[in-house]
C-alpha cells in the first residue's frame, strides 16, 4: 500500500507544483492520475519514485518510508517515465540485465521474466541491438520489460500508452491487470480518459498542484462521463 | 521579416546562455555568487593564458631579433592557433554540426538546410575564436608593439584574428564530414572513430613535442622554416607579406580563408540531412536469441555501465584519457632529458629522479578525470539511477573506478619503466606506484564533487559537456594547480631542508592520502545530498 501524506513540492518559492497532496493506493488498485498539462502529475510521480526531492510530507510503501529507507523502498517499485531516455550505447538485453542487477533479481527469475515479457512485447529478436537503434515505441517496450522483470509491488507509469502500438498497449493492459491480481498496485498518469475509465478502479484528479477529487471511479464521476467531469473541473 | 539565419544564430547564443542560467538556478545556492565565481574564473583563465602567451612571445622575439627573423613570430603563432583549432574541431564539429539534438526539430521548420548548417558553423567559429584571440591575437599584439608596426600591421593582426579559425574549421568539418560519410554503413563506426581520434591526437602531440628545445631549433632553422611555412601553409605566407605592408597579400589572405568555408558550406548543405541521418543511424539486428543472463553485484554492474559509457564516445574517451597520451610524450621527453647532461633535471642531480617520475605520473594521471562530467552526461537518463534501489555511494564508487581503471595499467607500465630507467630502489618503487594511485583516486573523487557542484544537465550535444562545461575546466585547473603547489613545496624542501628524497615521497604520500580521506568524506556526506537534489 502506497501512502502519500501532505506531499508538497515547489520549484520556485511561493509557487507550489504539488500542494499538500494526500492519497492512498491500496494493494490491487489500478489508480489513474489525471489533470491538465502542468497540473503536477509528473512532479508527484517523480517524488513518489524518489527521483525528485520534495519539500514536505511523507511517502511510504507498505510501511517503508522513502526518506528513511530509500533503497528498501525503491526495491519494491518500478517506474516508467513518459519519455524513455535510456543508455543509448547499451544493447537492450544488457540494459535489462543491468536493471535486474540493480534490483538484485535471481538468475532464475530474471531468465524466466525476460523471456516472458520480451516475447510478449515481440522484442526478443531486437534485444542484441544497441538502444540507439530502437524506435520510440521499442524503447518504451524495453522500459516496460525491465520494469516488469523484477515483479514490483508498485508500478508507477507516466503516460504509459504514448508511443505504444495498439497491440503493445493491449498487452500492457493485460500485464497491469495480472500484476494487480497478484496483489501489486499501479499508479499511472494519463490524458487518455477512455483508458482511465476502462482500466482503473480508482482515480485522482489534480489541478494546479492540488488534489481535487479521488476515490473509486464510479463515485468520482457520478452520473457523468469522466470526460465531462474533467472538463467541468478543469474550468 | 527578420533574416532566418540571424534568428537561428540568436537562438543558439540564447540557448547557450540560458543553459548556464538554468544550471545555476536548478542546483540551488546563490545564483549571484555563482555568476561572480564563473566570471572570475573565466577572467583568470583568459588573463593567465594571455600572460603566458605574451611572455613566451617576448622571449622568442628577443631570441629571434639577433637573427632578423622576428617575422616568424606571427606566422608560428598563426600556425599554432590553426593547429589547435583543427585539433579541437576534429572532435567537436561532428557533435555540433551532425549530432546536435535540435537538428530534427530544425529540419521540420521552414528554414533552409544551408541556414541551419551555417548557424551551427558560426557557433563553432565563435568557440574557436577564443583560441585565435589568445594564441594569435596576444602574440601578434606583442609582436606589433615590439616591432612598432604601422597601420597595415595592426590591420593585418585584427583581420587575422577573426579569420584564423575559418580555414582549420573548414578542414576539420570536411574531415569530419568524410569520416561520417565513409562510416555510414560501417557497423563499428564508434570504435573506428575512437581509434582514429586517438591515433591522430597521439601523432599531433608527438609531432609537436618532437623537438624539446624548440627555441634553439627555431633560431637554427629560422630561414628554412620561413620558406617552408610560406610554401606549405600559404595563408601564413600571405600573412607575412601583409605584416610587411602588402595590401594585395592581405586581400589574398582574406579570400583564401573565407572562400573555402563558403564553398564547403554550400556543398555540404546539399547533403546535410542525409549525413545527419547517417550519424544518427545505428544497425538494428533482429536475430538475437535469448540466453541465460549472468547475475552481478550492484557495484560491478554500475562499473561496467560506466566503462561502456566512456568507451561509447570518442570525445569522452579522448578527453578522459588525454593524460595517457601526455604520459607517453613526457616519458619520451624525460628519457631524452636523462640522456642530456646539461638540461632539465640534471641540475638537481640524479637522486631526485624518483620524484621526477612521481610528478610525471601525478600530472598525467590526474590532469583530466572522466568523473568531472559524468553526472552531466547522465542528463535525461538520471532517472534510471535515481529510481533504482542503488546506494549513492555505489554509484560514486562505480564512476570513480571507471576513471581509475583507465589509468591504473599505465601507472603500472610506466612505473616499471621509470623504476628501470632511473634505477630506483624497492622502497622508492613502492611509493612510485602508491602516490599516483592515491592521487588518481583523489582526482576521481574531486571530479565527482565538482560535477555535483556544477552540473550541466541540459545540453544539445555531449561535446559541450565534455569539453566546455564549468566542472571540467575547474577540475582540470584545480588538479594542475594542486600538483604545481606540490612541485613548488618539493623544490623548496629539496633546496632548504635536510630531508631525503624518500622522506619527501613519504610526505607526498601522507598529503595525498589525507586528501583522499577528506574527499571521500565530502562525497559520502555533501555529495550524497547534492546527488539527491539533482534532477
Amino acid at each position: 500500500m502506497l501512502t502519500i501524506s501532505n506531499l508538497t513540492k515547489s520549484y520556485t518559492p511561493g509557487k507550489y507544483a504539488v500542494d499538500n497532496l494526500t492519497l492512498t493506493i491500496e494493494d490491487g488498485d489500478i489508480y489513474g492520475f489525471i489533470g491538465h498539462n502542468g497540473a503536477g502529475k509528473t512532479t508527484t510521480l517523480k517524488a513518489v519514485t524518489g527521483i525528485l526531492p520534495y519539500d514536505k510530507g511523507s511517502i511510504t510503501l507498505n510501511g517503508i518510508d522513502l526518506a528513511a529507507e530509500p533503497i528498501k523502498y525503491k526495491s519494491h517499485l518500478a517506474y516508467i517515465p513518459d519519455n524513455p531516455d535510456l543508455y543509448e550505447s547499451m544493447s537492450g538485453i544488457k540494459y535489462i540485465n543491468f536493471i535486474a542487477d540493480l534490483y538484485d533479481i535471481s538468475q532464475n527469475i530474471r531468465d524466466n521474466n525476460i523471456r516472458k515479457y520480451a516475447d510478449a512485447f515481440e522484442m526478443t529478436p531486437n534485444l542484441g541491438s544497441p538502444i540507439a537503434s530502437y524506435s520510440h515505441g521499442m524503447k518504451q517496450k524495453l522500459v516496460l520489460i525491465s520494469a516488469l522483470v523484477h515483479e514490483p509491488m508498485l508500478l508507477i507509469l507516466d503516460e504509459p500508452f504514448v508511443g505504444l502500438d495498439p497491440k503493445a498497449a493491449h498487452i500492457l493492459k493485460s500485464f497491469m491487470k495480472e500484476l494487480c491480481g497478484k496483489g501489486a498496485s499501479i499508479f499511472f498518469s494519463t490524458h487518455v480518459l477512455e483508458v482511465a475509465e476502462k482500466l482503473c478502479n480508482k482515480i485522482a484528479i489534480i489541478k494546479s498542484g492540488e488534489l481535487i477529487r479521488s476515490g473509486l471511479i464510479e463515485e468520482v464521476r457520478g452520473d457523468s462521463s469522466l470526460e465531462e467531469l474533467f472538463l467541468e473541473l478543469a474550468e | 521579416m527578420k533574416n532566418k539565419l540571424l534568428l537561428l544564430i540568436k537562438v543558439n547564443i540564447t540557448s547557450v546562455l540560458s543553459q548556464a542560467k538554468l544550471v545555476s538556478a536548478g542546483t540551488g545556492g546563490s545564483t549571484k555568487s555563482k555568476k561572480i565565481g564563473y566570471s572570475l574564473l573565466f577572467t583568470f583563465l583568459v588573463v593567465y593564458f594571455s600572460v603566458l602567451v605574451g611572455t613566451m612571445t617576448k622571449m622568442l622575439y628577443n631570441s629571434l631579433a639577433d637573427y632578423d627573423l622576428t617575422l616568424l613570430i606571427p606566422g608560428l603563432y598563426f600556425i599554432g592557433a590553426s593547429f589547435m583549432i583543427l585539433f579541437t574541431c576534429l572532435f567537436t564539429s561532428h557533435g555540433y554540426l551532425f549530432k546536435a539534438k535540435d537538428l530534427d526539430m530544425l529540419f521540420s521548420f521552414p528554414v533552409s538546410h544551408r541556414d541551419i548548417l551555417v548557424s551551427k558553423f558560426i557557433m563553432l567559429y565563435f568557440y574557436d575564436l577564443m583560441f585565435s584571440v589568445i594564441i594569435f591575437g596576444v602574440s601578434g599584439a606583442v609582436f606589433c608593439v615590439l616591432e612598432s608596426v604601422g597601420f597595415m600591421g595592426w590591420l593585418t593582426l585584427i583581420i587575422g584574428v577573426f579569420l584564423t579559425p575559418l580555414l582549420p574549421l573548414t578542414i576539420g568539418v570536411l574531415i569530419s564530414y568524410f569520416v561520417g560519410l565513409a562510416l555510414r554503413k560501417v557497423k563499428y563506426k564508434n570504435a573506428i572513430t575512437t581509434i582514429l581520434a586517438i591515433s591522430f591526437s597521439l601523432l599531433i602531440i608527438l609531432f609537436s613535442s618532437g623537438s624539446h628545445s624548440i627555441n634553439n631549433y627555431i633560431i637554427k632553422h629560422g630561414g628554412d622554416m620561413l620558406r617552408a611555412i610560406k610554401s606549405y601553409y600559404f595563408p601564413a605566407g600571405f600573412l607575412f607579406e601583409s605584416f610587411k605592408g602588402s595590401v594585395l597579400n592581405l586581400l589574398l589572405f582574406v579570400v583564401i580563408n573565407i572562400a573555402p568555408a563558403v564553398i564547403l558550406l554550400t556543398l555540404i548543405s546539399k547533403h546535410f540531412a542525409s549525413i545527419v541521418a547517417s550519424y544518427g543511424s545505428s544497425s538494428l539486428k533482429a536475430n538475437y536469441k535469448l540466453r541465460s543472463q549472468k547475475k552481478s553485484k550492484k557495484l560491478d554492474t554500475c562499473f561496467l555501465k560506466e566503462i561502456r559509457r566512456i568507451l561509447s564516445s570518442s570525445v569522452y574517451l579522448l578527453n578522459s584519457g588525454v593524460g595517457i597520451l601526455m604520459l607517453i610524450v613526457f616519458t619520451i621527453s624525460s628519457i631524452q632529458t636523462t640522456k642530456s647532461a646539461e638540461t632539465g633535471i640534471g641540475l638537481f642531480g640524479s637522486s631526485v629522479m624518483p620524484l621526477v617520475a612521481v610528478f610525471i605520473l601525478l600530472f598525467c594521471c590526474t590532469m583530466n578525470s572522466s568523473t568531472s562530467c559524468t553526472f552531466s552526461l547522465e542528463a535525461k537518463t538520471l532517472w534510471i539511477y535515481k529510481s533504482a534501489p542503488v546506494d549513492e555511494r555505489t554509484i560514486f564508487e562505480a564512476k570513480a573506478l571507471a576513471n581509475e581503471i583507465l589509468y591504473l595499467p599505465f601507472i603500472l607500465i610506466f612505473g616499471i619503466l621509470y623504476s628501470v630507467i632511473f634505477n630506483m630502489n624497492y622502497s622508492s618503487i613502492i611509493l612510485l606506484f602508491l602516490i599516483p594511485t592515491i592521487a588518481l583516486v583523489c582526482s576521481s573523487y574531486f571530479g565527482l564533487l565538482v560535477n555535483l557542484a556544477h552540473p550541466k544537465l541540459k545540453w544539445q550535444n555531449e561535446t559541450q559537456v565534455i569539453k566546455q562545461s564549468m566542472s571540467v575546466v575547474i577540475a582540470m585547473f584545480a588538479s594542475i594547480g594542486f600538483n604545481v603547489l606540490m612541485v613548488i613545496l618539493t623544490i623548496l624542501a629539496v633546496n632548504n631542508l635536510n630531508i631525503s628524497v624518500f622522506e619527501i615521497m613519504l610526505c607526498l604520500l601522507v598529503i595525498y592520502l589525507s586528501l583522499m580521506v577528506y574527499l571521500e568524506y565530502r562525497l559520502r556526506t555533501w555529495g550524497v545530498i547534492k546527488f539527491k537534489m539533482l534532477y
